[in-house]
């Protein structure tokens, strides 16, 4: 202690000399008053008694606010007593509220003056818990709003225009690289650690409000007005209305099983660049992946031509029909229509590409023929291609089978590209073994396109 | 060996307890609470106790507990960290336990997912109270608690299966509530249901499997472990939790009114104070533990040195008392 005094007279005397007003021995700060030539402060040997307190002051510590809406704790015990010293983060004392028991940490290093409550006593949120003496540079040591410009690396020193000194944020490495990955400048954070550091505490603090709001803050979203009209408003069908009624009535009477599966889809995709890459640069054709999918359907079927076949139910027979039909579903501006691309069996994929580009064209002209219209022997929905995984899709009278492909997407965000479809099926005459058969074999084609040119005739 | 396992970069972790121990178990959770940082890492961790009666960490285990009835059918008593108040255990019933730090922390939206679990698999219909109990039809079939320290929290729950219910309300009603003052939290009674005579297909294990699919399902990158029984540092804290200290020291000072005439006052389990006009005679009860075996040999002493002021009529009330000591 006495070597400490010595080196600190020393430097006093120098200080008098150069009127220093900070100083710092081991890093802990000092303030000098200069009283005059011959004396000296006796405030000297009072910081001599503090060892890590400055000037000091008392301050009230609150009880922050606990969330979930509480207003009011018990004390329920208190770990420490008046004159207890507290380092930052020590145990002061344990609440209870609600049935949640929550415990409370001290913010600073300080000297317990006084406690406002006693055991089993209620404490409100926002109301002091506690008198703590602490050195003078807190609160006021806490990093100051900068006025430099936002343009500044919140590593490099800003300089504070208020008292003309270079005022470094003090941060460990981690802290500063979980600033930098939340995206917040460092210097904008208050810091409550010792010597006014910035902790991971604050930072989270400080983002919390940004990210409890569950919409962007730069994002101005106005509420739709709600419109409401005076009256009902009864709106003739249109044709394809009236078509949907009737085939969908028709189809609600056919005893449906529906049939799911999931198909990885990374081959099938690099299948279809392909060919996009080739036929649209060269020949001018889009492809998409529906005359792929159209084209395994269609091996697929005459493997399996159960499922291409017509139930008739006044005969009770079943007609099995030579060629592939197969509908797609498509949604045009006047509504649902299913046109059907004919013998597929007998087109290679890039013409039923060809055909499926000139049906689209009227398709959103609305100048489908008649003919195309009917004589369909299978289904296929691409819902995908707007949205959604599984669904029910519901059969087409006369046909026996429908089949619902969704979107191609990577489950959990990561990983393999998968594809689901969703069969519905006539159980009438259609077993659930058969419709499972023949969606293995349609899936190992798509999973495996090359096997597609396997089984071309 | 714990650590290593879970301080991997993943969202979301289910742990099942194997251990039956409601000690082991509650060290467990403490371990979690304190050693794993829930930063985009919640876990949940589910589990099941052998026949035992947990108290809320301030409650007092003399109002709360009929430690006759527990010594005698070999329920074990434990006293937990997180607020509320006492519940009955055993493998009819179990526990889940959902730690997070304290901005994820959601107890109403942790048991809404309960009960839509439920509802969605087991076709129950279940709503959560102000209390955040899970009622089913007015009847409770979960009681909450929870803790906060740290920027870390943890939020448990039970869920009522097939609990022997007459062994609850044995267990759970003291033979000295009446006779005990205290600030300590009290419980509330609520009567309960067992989920399973709702529908029979629900239990503990069909309720872990759908209930920890559907978390995993929610959160991407999340995985399964089981936590064996015998992990040395658990079972080192849980000989801790399981020492008279924790369970009954750790009471907040209450009072025993034996009659009108003579009270106890007990401090970390001890008697230090006793008051009435036959205190005198009561002195040698002073600083005894509130434990049969301290506290009875000094009250026989008392009887056999002032066996004029007492007969068999006349045991000044102390039988009660006696026979729930631990």
């Amino acid at each position: 202690m006495s070597r400490v005094l010595y080196r600190h007279l020393n430097l006093l005397i120098l200080s008098r000399a150069r009127q220093i007003q900070v100083l710092t021995i081991n890093k802990r700060y000092y303030q000098i008053t200069h009283k005059g030539p011959t004396k000296f402060s006796t405030h000297l040997f009072e910081q001599k008694l503090h060892t890590s307190t400055a000037l000091h002051k008392v301050i009230p510590y609150t009880l922050s606010d606990i969330g979930e809406g509480i207003f009011e704790v018990t004390i329920k015990e208190w770990y420490i007593q008046p004159g207890d010293t507290v380092k930052q983060f020590q145990e002061i004392c344990e609440v209870q509220s609600d049935k949640a028991a929550v415990t409370i940490t001290c913010r600073y290093d300080g000297v317990i003056k006084k406690l406002y409550h006693q055991q089993d006593a209620l404490c409100k949120v926002g109301t002091p818990l506690v008198d703590i003496e602490v050195a003078d540079d807190v609160e006021g040591g806490k990093v100051e709003k900068q006025e430099a410009d936002s343009g500044k690396d919140e590593v490099t020193p800003s300089v504070d225009t208020t008292t003309d000194r270079e005022v470094k944020v003090l941060a460990t490495p981690p802290v500063r690289k979980l600033a930098k990955d939340l995206g917040v400048n460092i210097t904008d954070v208050i810091g409550t650690g010792r010597d006014g550091r910035v902790l991971k505490e604050d930072l989270h603090n400080f983002v919390k409000p940004l990210y409890d709001s569950k919409t962007p803050t730069t994002v101005s979203w106005q509420p739709r007005p709600i419109v409401t009209s005076s009256e009902d408003k009864t709106m003739k069908l249109t044709p394809i209305q009236t078509v949907m009624i009737r085939t969908m009535t028709l189809s609600g009477r056919i005893p449906q099983f529906g049939y799911c599966d999931e198909i990885k889809a990374g081959k099938l995709r690099e299948f279809k660049k392909l060919l996009q890459d080739i036929y649209s640069s060269r020949d001018g054709i889009s492809l998409t992946y529906m005359p792929i999918f159209l084209k395994a359907t269609s091996i697929a079927l005459s493997r399996f031509p159960i499922l291409n076949s017509v139930y008739d139910e006044t005969e009770g027979t079943m007609i099995y029909k030579p060629y592939h039909n197969i509908g797609l579903a498509m949604d045009t501006q006047h509504g649902l229509l299913v046109p059907n691309v004919k013998n597929v069996e007998q087109k290679s994929i890039i013409e039923i590409a060809v055909e499926l580009m000139e049906m689209h064209k009227l398709g959103v002209s609305g100048k489908i023929k008649p003919e195309q219209l009917t004589g369909g022997t299978f289904s296929i929905s691409n819902i995908g291609a707007i949205g959604g995984t599984y669904s029910r899709p519901m059969i087409l009278p006369p046909e026996v089978c429908i089949v619902a492909i969704g979107r191609i997407y990577q489950p959990g965000g990561i990983g393999d590209y998968v594809i689901n479809t969703s069969y519905s099926a006539d159980h009438r005459v259609i077993d659930g073994a058969t419709v499972s058969r023949f969606s293995n074999f349609w899936k190992e084609l798509i999973e495996e396109p090359a096997l597609i040119s396997a089984e071309l005739t | 060996m714990l650590g290593s396992i879970l301080n991997l970069p993943r969202n979301a972790k289910v742990l099942r307890s194997l251990s039956f121990d409601p000690f082991y178990n509650l060290a467990l959770e403490d371990w979690l609470f304190q050693n794993i940082d829930f930063t985009n890492n919640p876990l949940v961790l589910f589990s099941q106790n052998s026949p035992s009666v947990i108290l809320g960490s301030f409650q007092n285990p003399w109002k709360e507990a009929n430690i006759k009835y527990l010594k005698r059918n070999g329920i074990k008593l434990a006293r937990r960290s997180s607020g509320g108040g006492t519940v009955y255990h055993d493998l009819g019933n179990c526990n889940v336990s959902i730690l997070t730090t304290k901005w994820e922390y959601d107890r109403k939206g942790n048991l809404e997912k309960i009960c839509k679990v439920l509802r969605d698999n087991f076709f129950i219909s279940c709503q959560v109270n102000k209390k955040l109990d899970i009622v089913y039809e007015g009847f409770k079939i979960s009681g909450t608690a929870s803790r906060i320290a740290r920027g870390k929290a943890y939020h448990h729950f039970t869920i009522l299966f097939s609990s022997d219910v007459y062994a609850l309300t044995e267990s759970l009603q003291s033979p000295l509530q009446d006779i005990i003052k205290t600030n300590a939290t009290p419980s509330v009674p609520s009567p309960v249901i067992n989920l399973s005579s709702v529908n029979e297909h629900l239990n503990a294990d069909s309720f872990y499997s759908v209930y920890s699919d559907a978390v995993l399902r929610e959160c991407r990158d999340a995985c399964c472990y089981e936590i064996p029984a015998d992990m040395h540092e658990i079972v080192i804290h849980s000989h801790k939790l399981s020492s008279w200290d924790r369970v009954y020291r750790d009471t907040p000072k209450f009072r025993i009114s034996i009659n009108p005439n003579i009270e106890l006052v007990i401090e970390k389990g001890r008697v230090t104070t006793l008051e009435g006009n036959a205190s005198h005679i009561l002195e040698p009860l002073l600083k005894t533990r509130l434990c049969y075996q301290e506290f009875v040999p000094k009250y026989e002493e008392i009887v056999e040195n002032f066996s004029e002021c007492y007969s068999e009529n006349n045991t000044l009330g102390f039988n009660t008392l006696i026979q729930n000591l631990p």
